[in-house]
Protein backbone atom coordinates (compact mmCIF):
# COMPACT_ATOMS: atom_id res chain seq x y z
CA UNK A 1 0.00 0.00 0.00
CA UNK A 2 2.54 2.35 0.72
CA UNK A 3 4.92 1.57 -2.19
CA UNK A 4 1.60 2.32 -4.15
CA UNK A 5 1.03 5.63 -2.60
CA UNK A 6 4.23 6.27 -3.63
CA UNK A 7 4.45 5.69 -7.07
CA UNK A 8 0.92 6.93 -7.48
CA UNK A 9 0.63 9.98 -5.40
CA UNK A 10 -1.58 11.91 -8.12
CA UNK A 11 -3.92 9.08 -7.67
CA UNK A 12 -3.88 8.78 -3.96
CA UNK A 13 -4.80 12.99 -4.34
CA UNK A 14 -7.70 12.56 -6.74
CA UNK A 15 -8.88 9.02 -5.01
CA UNK A 16 -9.46 11.34 -1.38
CA UNK A 17 -11.06 14.37 -3.73
CA UNK A 18 -13.11 12.33 -5.32
CA UNK A 19 -14.27 9.68 -3.07
CA UNK A 20 -13.90 11.67 0.15
CA UNK A 21 -13.99 15.65 -0.29
CA UNK A 22 -16.07 15.56 -2.77
CA UNK A 23 -19.47 14.21 -1.03
CA UNK A 24 -18.25 16.31 1.98
CA UNK A 25 -18.52 19.50 0.01
CA UNK A 26 -21.42 18.36 -2.12
CA UNK A 27 -23.55 17.14 1.18
CA UNK A 28 -22.69 20.52 3.35
CA UNK A 29 -23.98 22.52 1.04
CA UNK A 30 -26.68 20.66 0.08
CA UNK A 31 -28.09 20.86 3.85
CA UNK A 32 -26.90 24.67 3.71
CA UNK A 33 -29.41 25.21 1.30
CA UNK A 34 -32.15 22.79 2.87
CA UNK A 35 -31.33 25.03 6.15
CA UNK A 36 -32.06 28.31 4.23
CA UNK A 37 -36.04 27.39 3.83
CA UNK A 38 -36.37 27.56 7.57
CA UNK A 39 -35.88 31.23 7.99
CA UNK A 40 -39.26 32.45 6.56
CA UNK A 41 -40.14 30.76 9.53
CA UNK A 42 -42.73 28.83 8.36
CA UNK A 43 -44.70 25.84 10.28
CA UNK A 44 -45.12 23.43 7.98
CA UNK A 45 -41.68 21.63 8.12
CA UNK A 46 -42.14 17.77 9.11
CA UNK A 47 -39.65 18.23 11.03
CA UNK A 48 -41.25 21.77 13.09
CA UNK A 49 -45.05 19.65 12.53
CA UNK A 50 -44.15 16.45 14.60
CA UNK A 51 -42.44 18.95 17.19
CA UNK A 52 -45.31 21.04 17.42
CA UNK A 53 -45.14 21.10 21.34
CA UNK A 54 -41.91 21.60 21.52
CA UNK A 55 -42.49 25.03 19.14
CA UNK A 56 -44.95 26.53 21.18
CA UNK A 57 -42.03 26.31 23.89
CA UNK A 58 -40.37 29.57 23.10
CA UNK A 59 -36.73 28.26 24.67
CA UNK A 60 -36.46 25.76 22.02
CA UNK A 61 -37.91 27.75 18.91
CA UNK A 62 -34.79 30.29 19.71
CA UNK A 63 -32.17 27.25 20.32
CA UNK A 64 -33.11 25.84 16.73
CA UNK A 65 -33.39 28.36 15.27
CA UNK A 66 -30.27 29.56 16.49
CA UNK A 67 -28.50 25.98 16.34
CA UNK A 68 -29.35 25.47 12.38
CA UNK A 69 -28.52 28.67 11.80
CA UNK A 70 -24.95 28.44 13.69
CA UNK A 71 -24.62 25.27 12.05
CA UNK A 72 -24.68 26.62 8.88
CA UNK A 73 -21.97 28.88 9.16
CA UNK A 74 -20.14 25.74 11.08
CA UNK A 75 -20.22 23.84 8.01
CA UNK A 76 -19.15 26.33 5.43
CA UNK A 77 -16.46 27.68 7.81
CA UNK A 78 -14.82 24.48 8.12
CA UNK A 79 -14.81 23.27 4.23
CA UNK A 80 -11.65 25.00 4.20
CA UNK A 81 -9.85 24.56 7.12
CA UNK A 82 -8.62 21.12 5.95
CA UNK A 83 -7.12 22.56 3.00
CA UNK A 84 -2.93 22.30 2.93
CA UNK A 85 -3.03 25.27 0.30
CA UNK A 86 -5.13 27.24 1.99
CA UNK A 87 -3.18 27.14 5.51
CA UNK A 88 0.14 27.34 3.37
CA UNK A 89 -1.07 30.33 0.96
CA UNK A 90 -4.16 32.19 3.12
CA UNK A 91 -3.11 31.51 6.36
CA UNK A 92 -5.21 34.50 7.85
CA UNK A 93 -8.36 32.82 6.11
CA UNK A 94 -7.85 29.55 8.24
CA UNK A 95 -7.23 31.82 11.39
CA UNK A 96 -10.72 33.99 10.37
CA UNK A 97 -12.19 30.74 9.56
CA UNK A 98 -10.80 28.95 12.06
CA UNK A 99 -12.19 31.98 14.63
CA UNK A 100 -15.46 31.62 12.94
CA UNK A 101 -15.76 27.96 13.66
CA UNK A 102 -14.62 28.39 16.98
CA UNK A 103 -16.84 30.91 18.03
CA UNK A 104 -19.98 29.20 16.56
CA UNK A 105 -19.75 26.12 18.23
CA UNK A 106 -18.92 26.90 21.63
CA UNK A 107 -21.32 29.44 22.18
CA UNK A 108 -24.29 29.02 20.00
CA UNK A 109 -24.22 25.45 18.24
CA UNK A 110 -23.24 23.09 21.12
CA UNK A 111 -24.97 24.59 23.90
CA UNK A 112 -28.57 24.42 22.32
CA UNK A 113 -27.50 21.52 20.77
CA UNK A 114 -27.24 20.40 24.92
CA UNK A 115 -30.46 21.96 25.17
CA UNK A 116 -31.94 20.38 22.38
CA UNK A 117 -30.99 16.67 23.03
CA UNK A 118 -33.15 15.91 25.82
CA UNK A 119 -35.96 16.42 23.23
CA UNK A 120 -34.65 14.32 20.74
CA UNK A 121 -36.70 11.70 18.56
CA UNK A 122 -35.92 8.36 19.55
CA UNK A 123 -35.26 6.71 23.04
CA UNK A 124 -33.19 7.86 25.90
CA UNK A 125 -30.45 5.84 24.40
CA UNK A 126 -30.73 8.69 21.65
CA UNK A 127 -30.76 11.29 23.75
CA UNK A 128 -27.75 10.38 25.47
CA UNK A 129 -25.89 9.80 21.77
CA UNK A 130 -27.07 13.65 21.06
CA UNK A 131 -26.02 14.77 24.90
CA UNK A 132 -22.55 12.76 24.14
CA UNK A 133 -22.28 14.38 20.47
CA UNK A 134 -23.00 18.08 22.11
CA UNK A 135 -20.30 17.82 24.96
CA UNK A 136 -17.60 16.06 22.28
CA UNK A 137 -18.04 18.80 20.11
CA UNK A 138 -17.68 21.57 22.66
CA UNK A 139 -14.43 19.40 24.37
CA UNK A 140 -12.75 18.95 21.36
CA UNK A 141 -13.55 22.18 19.99
CA UNK A 142 -12.46 23.80 22.91
CA UNK A 143 -8.77 21.41 23.34
CA UNK A 144 -8.76 22.27 19.44
CA UNK A 145 -8.79 26.15 20.52
CA UNK A 146 -6.15 25.87 23.58
CA UNK A 147 -3.73 23.60 21.82
CA UNK A 148 -3.55 26.43 19.26
CA UNK A 149 -2.87 29.08 22.17
CA UNK A 150 -0.19 27.02 23.34
CA UNK A 151 1.69 26.61 19.86
CA UNK A 152 0.60 22.77 20.10
CA UNK A 153 0.07 22.14 16.10
CA UNK A 154 -0.23 18.15 16.22
CA UNK A 155 -2.90 18.01 19.02
CA UNK A 156 -4.64 21.29 17.57
CA UNK A 157 -4.83 19.25 13.99
CA UNK A 158 -6.30 16.23 15.80
CA UNK A 159 -8.97 17.72 18.22
CA UNK A 160 -9.36 19.98 15.37
CA UNK A 161 -10.71 16.81 13.17
CA UNK A 162 -12.63 15.37 15.96
CA UNK A 163 -14.64 17.98 16.39
CA UNK A 164 -15.19 18.37 12.29
CA UNK A 165 -15.78 14.73 12.89
CA UNK A 166 -18.93 15.79 15.14
CA UNK A 167 -20.00 18.71 12.97
CA UNK A 168 -20.43 16.38 9.86
CA UNK A 169 -22.49 13.81 12.24
CA UNK A 170 -25.51 16.08 10.29
CA UNK A 171 -23.95 15.09 6.59
CA UNK A 172 -23.51 11.33 7.35
CA UNK A 173 -26.65 11.11 9.47
CA UNK A 174 -28.73 12.09 6.26
CA UNK A 175 -26.64 9.88 4.11
CA UNK A 176 -27.21 6.85 6.03
CA UNK A 177 -30.71 7.85 6.91
CA UNK A 178 -31.36 7.76 2.54
CA UNK A 179 -29.35 4.58 2.14
CA UNK A 180 -31.25 3.16 4.58
CA UNK A 181 -34.86 4.43 3.33
CA UNK A 182 -34.01 3.28 -0.14
CA UNK A 183 -33.39 -0.76 1.37
CA UNK A 184 -36.53 -0.28 3.18
CA UNK A 185 -35.77 0.43 6.82
CA UNK A 186 -38.72 1.69 8.70
CA UNK A 187 -38.78 5.23 9.84
CA UNK A 188 -37.56 5.17 13.30
CA UNK A 189 -35.32 2.19 13.20
CA UNK A 190 -33.78 3.81 10.09
CA UNK A 191 -33.66 7.25 12.06
CA UNK A 192 -31.84 5.40 15.37
CA UNK A 193 -29.87 3.57 13.27
CA UNK A 194 -28.48 6.29 11.31
CA UNK A 195 -27.71 8.16 14.20
CA UNK A 196 -25.39 5.50 15.83
CA UNK A 197 -23.99 4.67 12.82
CA UNK A 198 -22.85 8.28 11.87
CA UNK A 199 -21.71 9.31 15.52
CA UNK A 200 -19.84 5.73 15.92
CA UNK A 201 -18.54 6.22 12.44
CA UNK A 202 -17.15 9.82 12.69
CA UNK A 203 -15.84 8.71 15.41
CA UNK A 204 -13.79 6.34 13.90
CA UNK A 205 -13.19 7.71 10.82
CA UNK A 206 -11.27 10.64 12.48
CA UNK A 207 -9.43 8.52 14.62
CA UNK A 208 -8.44 6.24 11.44
CA UNK A 209 -7.25 9.84 9.89
CA UNK A 210 -5.12 10.51 13.28
CA UNK A 211 -3.73 7.68 13.54
CA UNK A 212 -2.39 7.29 10.32
CA UNK A 213 -1.14 11.13 10.10
CA UNK A 214 0.41 10.47 13.09
CA UNK A 215 3.57 8.31 14.35
CA UNK A 216 2.66 8.62 18.00
CA UNK A 217 -1.28 8.86 18.85
CA UNK A 218 -0.84 9.53 22.27
CA UNK A 219 0.92 13.09 20.93
CA UNK A 220 -2.95 13.66 19.73
CA UNK A 221 -4.09 14.76 23.28
CA UNK B 1 -8.03 37.86 33.09
CA UNK B 2 -6.71 35.94 30.34
CA UNK B 3 -8.96 35.57 26.94
CA UNK B 4 -8.40 31.79 27.02
CA UNK B 5 -9.68 31.95 30.41
CA UNK B 6 -12.64 33.45 30.14
CA UNK B 7 -13.48 31.85 26.72
CA UNK B 8 -13.11 28.69 29.25
CA UNK B 9 -15.28 29.72 31.77
CA UNK B 10 -17.91 31.65 29.87
CA UNK B 11 -18.51 28.76 27.08
CA UNK B 12 -18.42 26.05 30.11
CA UNK B 13 -21.37 28.29 31.64
CA UNK B 14 -23.29 28.09 28.23
CA UNK B 15 -22.74 24.57 28.27
CA UNK B 16 -23.92 24.31 31.70
CA UNK B 17 -26.94 26.33 31.36
CA UNK B 18 -28.18 24.39 28.54
CA UNK B 19 -27.72 21.61 30.14
CA UNK B 20 -29.92 22.77 33.40
CA UNK B 21 -32.24 24.45 31.12
CA UNK B 22 -32.52 21.61 28.62
CA UNK B 23 -33.48 19.27 32.18
CA UNK B 24 -35.69 21.61 33.68
CA UNK B 25 -38.02 22.02 30.70
CA UNK B 26 -38.39 18.13 29.83
CA UNK B 27 -38.65 17.57 33.52
CA UNK B 28 -41.78 20.16 33.82
CA UNK B 29 -43.20 19.07 30.30
CA UNK B 30 -43.16 15.57 31.57
CA UNK B 31 -44.72 16.33 34.32
CA UNK B 32 -47.47 18.19 32.82
CA UNK B 33 -47.82 15.57 30.17
CA UNK B 34 -47.07 17.21 27.03
CA UNK B 35 -44.68 15.32 25.45
CA UNK B 36 -46.95 12.95 25.21
CA UNK B 37 -47.87 14.02 22.21
CA UNK B 38 -44.29 14.52 20.87
CA UNK B 39 -43.72 13.26 17.44
CA UNK B 40 -46.99 12.44 16.65
CA UNK B 41 -49.40 14.63 13.91
CA UNK B 42 -51.04 16.95 16.05
CA UNK B 43 -54.69 15.78 16.57
CA UNK B 44 -57.39 18.84 15.89
CA UNK B 45 -60.86 18.36 16.85
CA UNK B 46 -62.18 21.07 13.99
CA UNK B 47 -62.84 18.15 11.25
CA UNK B 48 -65.58 18.37 8.55
CA UNK B 49 -67.59 14.74 9.65
CA UNK B 50 -67.62 12.53 6.78
CA UNK B 51 -70.21 10.26 6.18
CA UNK B 52 -69.56 6.61 5.53
CA UNK B 53 -72.76 5.21 5.08
CA UNK B 54 -72.74 4.94 1.43
CA UNK B 55 -69.66 2.58 1.81
CA UNK B 56 -69.84 -1.22 3.56
CA UNK B 57 -67.40 -1.91 5.85
CA UNK B 58 -66.79 -4.12 3.51
CA UNK B 59 -65.50 -1.63 0.68
CA UNK B 60 -63.15 -0.70 3.64
CA UNK B 61 -62.15 -3.88 3.89
CA UNK B 62 -60.95 -4.18 0.92
CA UNK B 63 -58.80 -1.47 0.65
CA UNK B 64 -57.20 -2.70 3.05
CA UNK B 65 -58.46 -0.65 6.17
CA UNK B 66 -60.83 -2.01 8.82
CA UNK B 67 -63.39 0.46 10.22
CA UNK B 68 -64.76 -0.43 13.67
CA UNK B 69 -68.04 1.11 15.46
CA UNK B 70 -67.28 2.33 18.53
CA UNK B 71 -65.64 1.28 21.34
CA UNK B 72 -62.72 0.13 19.46
CA UNK B 73 -62.29 -3.50 20.28
CA UNK B 74 -59.00 -4.61 21.46
CA UNK B 75 -56.78 -4.23 18.73
CA UNK B 76 -53.82 -7.29 18.74
CA UNK B 77 -53.86 -8.17 14.93
CA UNK B 78 -53.85 -11.54 13.72
CA UNK B 79 -51.35 -10.32 11.19
CA UNK B 80 -48.72 -9.30 13.88
CA UNK B 81 -45.53 -11.21 14.42
CA UNK B 82 -44.36 -9.16 16.81
CA UNK B 83 -45.54 -9.01 20.18
CA UNK B 84 -43.96 -5.79 20.96
CA UNK B 85 -45.85 -4.25 17.87
CA UNK B 86 -48.99 -5.70 18.78
CA UNK B 87 -48.74 -4.19 22.17
CA UNK B 88 -47.99 -0.82 20.86
CA UNK B 89 -50.96 -0.62 19.07
CA UNK B 90 -52.80 -1.54 21.73
CA UNK B 91 -51.78 1.35 24.03
CA UNK B 92 -52.25 3.48 20.89
CA UNK B 93 -55.96 2.54 20.27
CA UNK B 94 -56.70 2.75 24.15
CA UNK B 95 -54.94 6.08 24.38
CA UNK B 96 -56.91 7.30 21.64
CA UNK B 97 -59.66 6.22 23.31
CA UNK B 98 -59.18 8.30 26.44
CA UNK B 99 -57.58 11.54 25.05
CA UNK B 100 -57.89 12.04 21.56
CA UNK B 101 -61.06 10.25 21.21
CA UNK B 102 -62.76 12.08 23.91
CA UNK B 103 -61.79 15.53 22.45
CA UNK B 104 -63.22 14.76 19.20
CA UNK B 105 -66.68 15.95 17.76
CA UNK B 106 -69.23 12.86 18.49
CA UNK B 107 -70.59 12.34 15.10
CA UNK B 108 -66.60 12.38 14.16
CA UNK B 109 -66.12 9.32 16.85
CA UNK B 110 -67.89 6.71 14.91
CA UNK B 111 -66.18 7.33 11.57
CA UNK B 112 -62.65 8.34 11.88
CA UNK B 113 -61.45 6.91 15.48
CA UNK B 114 -61.21 3.15 14.71
CA UNK B 115 -60.06 2.81 11.82
CA UNK B 116 -57.14 0.57 11.90
CA UNK B 117 -54.74 0.41 8.65
CA UNK B 118 -54.16 -3.82 8.12
CA UNK B 119 -50.25 -2.79 7.83
CA UNK B 120 -49.15 -2.42 11.54
CA UNK B 121 -46.74 -0.50 10.85
CA UNK B 122 -48.47 2.52 9.15
CA UNK B 123 -51.38 2.79 12.26
CA UNK B 124 -48.41 3.57 14.49
CA UNK B 125 -47.33 6.15 12.56
CA UNK B 126 -50.28 7.68 11.73
CA UNK B 127 -53.30 6.94 13.33
CA UNK B 128 -54.75 9.95 14.54
CA UNK B 129 -58.16 12.07 13.83
CA UNK B 130 -57.20 14.18 11.17
CA UNK B 131 -55.29 11.40 9.17
CA UNK B 132 -58.17 9.12 9.69
CA UNK B 133 -61.06 10.92 8.37
CA UNK B 134 -59.00 12.04 5.23
CA UNK B 135 -58.15 8.61 4.91
CA UNK B 136 -61.81 7.71 5.01
CA UNK B 137 -62.75 10.53 2.70
CA UNK B 138 -59.63 9.54 0.32
CA UNK B 139 -61.68 6.44 -0.05
CA UNK B 140 -65.17 7.45 -0.25
CA UNK B 141 -64.07 10.05 -2.98
CA UNK B 142 -62.46 7.19 -4.79
CA UNK B 143 -65.65 4.83 -4.39
CA UNK B 144 -68.07 7.34 -5.69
Amino acid sequence: MIAFKQKFPLLKVIAIALFFWFPIVFCSLLIVVNTLPYFNFNQQFSFIVERAVLFLQPAYKASFYIHIGAGMFCVVAALSQFSNFILKRYKKLHIYMGRVYVFVVLFLAAPTGLYMSFFAKGSNAEKLLFMFMAISWFVFTLKGLTTILNKRLIPHKAYMVRSYSMALTAVTFRIYYIILHVIGVPELQNYELSLWISVLGNILIAETIIYSQNKKYSFTF
Amino acid sequence: MRTKTFVVLFTSSLMLIGFIWGFANYTSLQKNGKLKDLYKEPVTTKKEVVNHDSLSLDDFSRKGIAVYEEPAPKLISQKQNSKNVAKEIKEETEELNFSSFSRAPLRLKKVAIPIIAVDTTVLVETINIDSAVSLVDTLIKMNK
